[in-house]
């Protein structure tokens, strides 16, 4: 299948996609946040103005009076009609309304669907999955949390709560050391320290940016930037064992080798992305089921060189001086394609500088009295062994040339 | 750490005492753990994952033969939280939570392969002989103990400021993960600043219920054995070799000579300051160091026969008495900050190379969200590297600059469903080959991603023959769009086009996905990929179209025990069919609150 004439149209579709992008950037939506509660957001089914409340000035004990003293989210904060009687003269025998002066007391003013044949069934809303005490909080004022309650969402955030407790002082650790900060500080942990993740209105995922960890779609194939974040969050609820499950080496994981990978799996390994060595060691896990399955080097296979139609390396891949050596140009490409079917003998044969060999130069141009050759020189020089062995050839000024 | 056949246990070598220690680091830790235990909690899980499949074998010409997997890989993880039961002791008197506690983490797998792929046999002129004894690196799947960590947890110290990690270790420093028998320390100095530091035994292949996927890099990995010819042509044994034999060849240029290197201990330090609490910046620097003997001077066992000259390297053979396999310094610096509605997260990502005296990697990009929208652009540049050891750390390599481009759109969070959830997901996760978190009503989420990758000037002049047999970029983009159908019914729907180094893809499926409840699933998916590779390196593995249709089912019917199954099929126009059958059980415990 010829996919060569598709190669023209790529440039447009990038352009059109990136158009997309800005313009959905331009939409108007507000800025997203996770909210700590309620867990659903349907909409309430009461009529209720915090503005014009305000604006009387309701404080907002007058009608969440527990709330100053409430120790747990298991409390109910929100107002009782008997709260709502303080100031409306709601009388449920007359629910059109009293004929009094004063605030709206027919029953319609606040159910807006009401109808005289209906039950009213108290509203029960599940506690919020966290820890709060609001007692504790008193001192630090309503709208610190809540903020702005005639403009903005109903319910703090969780960047509201960041705003005081910070980024969890320990990195990477399972359990936080630093109590005031860290996440089991209001979210429900489990026994070992860690979050408990699953929770009866599903599973705890995050959803804003606050940590820059949005667990978004393609989330699960593509962490690595969150991953190496500083003081990554991850261990707040992974455990090790969480990695090892994708990064064993082990187990083919769906999501990542879609269907037939063995198939299509050198065209990413030549381009060195994904970075196989994530789970992968070429010298083995690559080694093992090349010669197994007959494209390594050890025994006769289907692609042996004999056969110039089916040999695994075109014609001219490598030889002698003069040869066209095509596998320099890969190997400078990928070296470790190279690896994943020959140990570095296979190399030295030919790049040795000692005699027997071909005495081929692996090393760039400039070389020698290069920063490189010199780090290496100093760091190691069990490597420069392989192929240079005698006194004159100690350091990067040595010459191959007598 | 591999459990080599009996046979091979005829020739005395490192792995001989790497099972030696193995049994009393086991012996130990189970003593360790197995005293007061009314204490503490503990939890633990058991995943039993049994696996069949085929593998194509290009073994010899005419019909493409199939080798057959049959793998039995059971793990258990096991932690055991506050072991003396200090903090127990201090919340049932009423104090407070904090203060020390000591705990242990651990996880063990075995991975056993009994299918013709390992246990199978070769024909080689006329002779049947076992693959394990043609290629020994078979035996990283014919059987393997490993000990992925275990270690000890001491948090709490010092007024919650310091925690102690102490046994085997992992870490990820945002390039490479690694492994490391050592101790751990993170300290918290003052508001905005804490340290980690890192000392021990780096893990290789070759240590104690070690592994070889946490080996540097992997290219001196390779197995440390050697082909000893039997009585008559044929007949003989790979065994290990014994890192006190005599060097003959006078020189390392060997690689059954160099061999025993790679089972030298390596000893590791990693320290690095970490920002903490500040709230517009995460950043982190550190520096890791590897190192290790060398072979010739191993224990008491001069390997050479010759007298040290005091200069290195030598007529002699002989080597310095380290090199250093590693050694880097990182950085990651990660902004949070926000232009009007738009939240950003700038980020660069670099390690220096200090062995190589240059930056070996490099990531600088940028995260925009506002609201359901994300943009993500990011550069990356990579300049391999390779372990210390590795001859291929002197060859000329090309650097890739790699540019992405990747937008995501999520409905849910737009907003633009005023009743969605912002918690749509039913979370079951059996494994991670299983990781079926899904959404339960996710009503659209959409997934653009572009890419562009260029390979730099190698310092070689572009016009050489070789150079201009390959392309010196490639690029793609693929689009991932899922949509919620009814609540617990997802579709998803994938294309993939590339083009470039390393060959043409265009490449599409489409994905089902029912959770009939919280704890089922079923997917099913269909893939279909048409390939072209790069004529210029390669000219045999061309798979014009290849398919695969798969299926798989979980289900939870208790909490902390879930089974999966998965049925796949290929097939490749060029190779024919093959299968995939897997099964899984997975048993945890977790204790109450």
């Amino acid at each position: 299948m010829n996919l060569r004439r598709h190669i023209s149209g790529v440039p447009g579709l990038l352009a059109v996609v990136l158009l997309a992008i800005g313009a959905l950037l331009g939409a108007r939506h507000a800025v997203g946040a996770s909210p700590v509660y309620p867990p659903s957001t349907g909409a309430t089914r009461l009529i209720f103005s915090h503005a014009q409340h305000s604006a009387r000035g309701t404080s907002c004990v007058t009608c969440h009076a527990r709330a100053a003293t409430s120790l747990s989210t298991v409390d109910n904060l929100l107002p009782t009609e008997k709260a709502c009687q303080a100031c409306h003269a709601i009388e449920r025998t007359q629910p059109n309304g009293v004929a009094a002066p004063g605030p709206i007391t027919a029953c319609v003013g606040c159910h807006r669907d009401w109808q005289p044949s209906t039950v009213v069934v108290p509203r029960y809303s599940a506690p919020a999955a966290i820890k709060f005490n609001h007692a504790q909080h008193a001192q630090t004022g309503c709208v610190r949390c809540h903020g702005d309650m005639t403009r903005t969402l109903p319910l703090p955030s969780m960047d509201s709560c960041l705003s005081c407790h910070a980024t969890p002082a320990t990195p990477a650790q399972p359990i936080a050391t630093s109590a005031r900060t860290a996440c089991t500080r209001c979210h429900l942990s489990d026994a070992t320290g860690g979050l408990q993740t699953e929770l009866p209105d599903g599973a705890l995922v995050p959803t804003s940016e606050t940590f820059g960890d949005q667990h978004g779609p393609g989330f699960a194939t593509d962490h690595a930037r969150a991953a190496r974040q500083p003081n990554r969050t991850c261990g707040s609820c992974h455990r090790e064992s969480y990695c090892s499950d994708c990064h064993n080496g082990v187990s083919k994981p769906l999501e990542f080798h879609v269907g037939n990978y063995l198939s299509v799996h050198a065209t990413e390994a030549r381009r060195g992305s994904p970075d196989c060595s994530a789970c992968h060691r070429a010298a083995t896990f690559c080694v093992a089921c090349h010669e197994r399955s007959g494209v390594g080097t050890r025994g006769a296979s289907a692609f042996g060189t004999g056969d110039g139609q089916r040999a695994f390396h075109p014609f001219g891949w490598a030889g002698g001086l003069g040869a066209a050596n095509l596998h320099a140009g890969e190997a400078r490409r990928n070296l470790a394609a190279c690896a994943s079917c020959h140990r570095d003998n296979d190399c030295i044969r030919c790049h040795s500088a000692e005699a027997g060999g071909m005495r081929a130069s692996p090393h760039p141009r400039g070389w020698r009295n290069s920063a490189q050759c010199e780090a290496l020189d100093r760091g190691n020089r069990r490597m420069c062994l392989r192929c240079h062995v005698s006194a004159s050839e100690v350091g990067c000024n040595w010459s191959a040339t007598p | 750490m591999r459990l080599l056949p009996p046979r091979e246990l005829v020739t005395v070598g490192p792995l001989m005492r790497t099972r030696r220690i193995a049994l009393g680091v086991a012996a130990l830790t189970a003593l360790a753990s197995a005293h007061d235990a009314a204490a503490y909690e503990f939890s633990a899980r058991a995943y039993a994952l049994g696996q069949a499949y085929q593998l194509r074998s290009f073994g010899s010409y005419g019909r493409v033969g199939l080798l057959s997997r049959q793998r039995f890989t059971q793990s258990l993880d096991l932690s055991i939280w506050d072991i003396p039961g200090w903090q127990q002791r201090r919340l049932r008197h009423g104090d407070s939570a904090g203060g020390v506690r000591i705990s242990f983490v651990s996880s063990v797998r075995i991975d056993h392969d009994f299918g013709t792929y390992s246990a199978g046999a070769i024909r080689i002129d006329n002779r049947a002989r076992d693959a394990l004894d043609l290629i020994p690196e078979l035996g990283t799947s014919v059987l393997g103990l490993d000990l992925l960590y275990g270690y000890f947890h001491v948090d709490g110290v010092a007024g919650d400021r310091v925690a102690f990690d102490a046994g085997r270790l992992v870490g990820n420093d945002g390039f490479e993960h690694y492994s490391v028998d050592g101790v751990r320390t993170t300290a918290l100095l003052h508001r905005g600043l804490s340290v980690r530091a890192t000392g021990g035994v780096r893990v290789r292949e070759a240590s104690p219920l070690g592994f070889a996927a946490s080996e540097i890099d992997g290219t001196t990995g390779a197995d440390c054995r050697e082909y000893v010819e039997g009585a008559t042509p044929g007949t003989g044994r790979w065994q290990a070799i014994a890192p006190d034999r005599l060097i003959v060849n006078q020189r390392l240029a060997s690689d059954y000579e160099y061999c025993p290197q790679r089972s030298v201990m390596m000893p590791m330090v990693d320290v690095a300051a970490v920002s903490a609490g500040v709230p517009w910046l995460a950043a982190e620097v550190g520096y890791r160091r590897a190192w290790s003997s060398s072979v010739d001077l191993l224990g008491d066992v001069n390997r050479l026969r010759y007298p040290d000259l005091g200069y290195y390297p030598n007529e002699n053979g002989q080597a310095p008495s380290t090199g250093v396999n590693q050694e880097v310094a990182y950085w990651h610096l990660h902004g949070k900050t926000r232009v009007g509605t738009v939240a950003l997260r700038p980020y660069w990502d670099a390690r220096y190379s200090l062995l190589h005296a240059r930056v070996d990697r490099s990531i600088v990009g940028v995260r925009a969200v506002k609201a359901g929208h994300a943009v993500d652009v990011s550069s990356q540049y990579l300049y391999p590297t390779f372990d210390g050891d590795s001859i291929f750390s002197i060859f000329v390599v090309e650097p890739a600059l790699d540019v992405r481009v990747a937008y995501t759109y999520d409905a849910g969070r737009a907003g633009v469903l005023p009743n969605a959830s912002p918690r749509h997901f039913a979370s079951l996760r059996l494994a991670g080959t299983f990781d079926s978190r899904r959404p339960l009503v996710r009503p659209r989420t959409v997934r653009l991603e572009a890419w562009g990758k260029r390979f730099l000037d190698p310092a070689l002049p572009p016009s050489s023959s070789a150079a201009a047999q390959t392309q010196r970029s490639a690029g793609g983009m693929q689009a991932v769009i899922e949509q919620g159908v009814t609540s617990g019914l997802v579709v998803r729907a994938v294309g993939l086009y590339d083009a470039g180094y390393g060959g043409r893809r265009i490449a599409a499926s489409s994905e089902l996905i029912a959770t009939p409840s919280r704890t089922s699933l079923f997917a099913t998916r269909l893939a279909v990929v048409a390939l072209e590779t790069d004529n210029a390196t390669n000219t045999v593995v061309r798979s014009p179209m290849s398919e695969s249709w798969h299926a798989r089912a979980l289900w939870r019917p208790f909490d902390y025990v879930g089974v999966g199954a998965m049925l796949e099929w290929n097939h490749n126009s060029a190779a024919g069919n093959d299968v995939r059958g897997w099964l899984s059980l997975s048993l945890g415990y977790v204790p109450e609150q």
